[in-house]
């Protein structure tokens, strides 16, 4: 009995270490947890290069609608877009709580105003979930996934694939 | 590193609230909107304008790239440029002033502003005074005018030509 329960113990500290390591291996991905028209929504955090005060926005005539206008950040122009127009939120107006979240993919590099930013966390990419599918079409095609952040379920948002669509849409 | 060494000289005008800079060596000739003899079409929008019995074709610089809300009443100089073989007439707001600005303190438009005004004539920016100047290339923004419309049309039920 005792060379069974030995062998035992020893399995549950070899699977015990397993996991150990699992986790330690286990890659993490950091958000920056936003507020968007009263709702959380999450951006990846390697898009995200920083956070700006609400500054001084010039309209650029002949711009579409949802892209706010330009600014100067760190000694250089940035565009910054209403993202909640680009989702179909409803608008909100600008408090001391809004923010410039300034998001980078490969060439494009632009200022998204969001109305807070509650947090930036680490989460394992195991607590990445699959977004629902009864998501309303706007907001579908730019969502990548679903985190638990104070027990409710966030977006996440792929500042990429908005960027790509502007694009797109543009050259259209 | 900025380059001072390129400069050039930028007509600041206001417009709805916007600052633009215009580069000084496109203006071929600023005139006085009161001394000009305007033509008119059916809507009251000015057209041409006619001197020594030609007339030139007059557009509003600000509908040009799309600015909303345009009359008449809020401009006051007519700005002549060349472009190709014609003159051309951009109705602006009253300039503030000439400022010399250095090649290197021009910024180029953001990636994603850049495909939306494609063709209006903006073509950059620059911090003037704390605020932002928009550059417009007017000889760019005519050619706008051109594939659209053909200012002169209206006010003459005619054919257009521009001189």
């Amino acid at each position: 009995m005792d060379d069974k329960r030995r062998s035992i113990e020893k399995a549950i500290e070899e699977r015990e270490g397993l996991e150990l390591e699992v986790e330690l291996k286990e890659e993490s991905v950091q958000f920056v947890v936003v507020t968007l028209a009263g709702q959380w929504y999450a951006f990846w955090g390697d898009v995200v290069e920083s956070i700006a005060m609400v500054q001084t926005i010039t309209p650029v005539p002949g711009a579409s609608d949802f892209m706010l206008g330009v600014m100067y950040y760190q000694g250089r122009v940035e565009s910054v877009m209403d993202i909640k127009k680009v989702l179909g939120l409803e608008e909100t107006a600008i408090t001391r709580k809004s923010r410039i979240a300034i998001a980078s993919s490969g060439e494009v590099q632009s200022g998204i105003l969001v109305d807070s930013v509650e947090d930036v966390i680490e989460l394992p990419t195991r607590e990445i979930f699959e977004p629902l599918h009864t998501m309303e079409a706007a907001k579908k095609e730019y969502v990548t996934g679903e985190v638990d952040f104070r027990g409710q379920n966030v977006v996440i948002l792929d500042l990429t694939r908005v960027f790509e669509r502007v694009l797109e849409r543009e050259s259209d | 590193m900025t380059d001072q060494t390129v400069a050039i000289d930028l007509l600041i005008f206001r417009e709805r609230g916007c600052r633009f800079g215009l580069d000084a060596a496109q203006i071929k000739e600023m005139l006085r909107l009161q001394e000009l003899d305007l033509q008119r079409d059916r809507s009251g929008s000015i057209r041409s304008f006619c001197r020594d019995g030609i007339d030139i074709p007059v557009v509003e610089m600000a509908a040009t790239i799309g600015m909303e809300g345009s009359t008449g009443d809020e401009y006051s100089k007519l700005v002549l440029v060349d472009v190709e073989q014609s003159t051309w007439g951009f109705l602006i707001g009253e300039p503030e002033g000439i400022m010399p600005v250095a090649a290197g303190d021009i910024e180029l438009l953001p990636a994603l502003i850049k495909p939306m005004i494609e063709g209006s004539g903006i073509w950059g920016i620059v911090k003037g005074e704390g605020e932002m100047v928009m550059l417009i290339d007017l000889v760019e923004a005519a050619g706008k005018v051109v594939t659209q419309d053909k200012p002169g049309e209206s006010a003459r039920d005619g054919e257009y030509t521009a001189h």
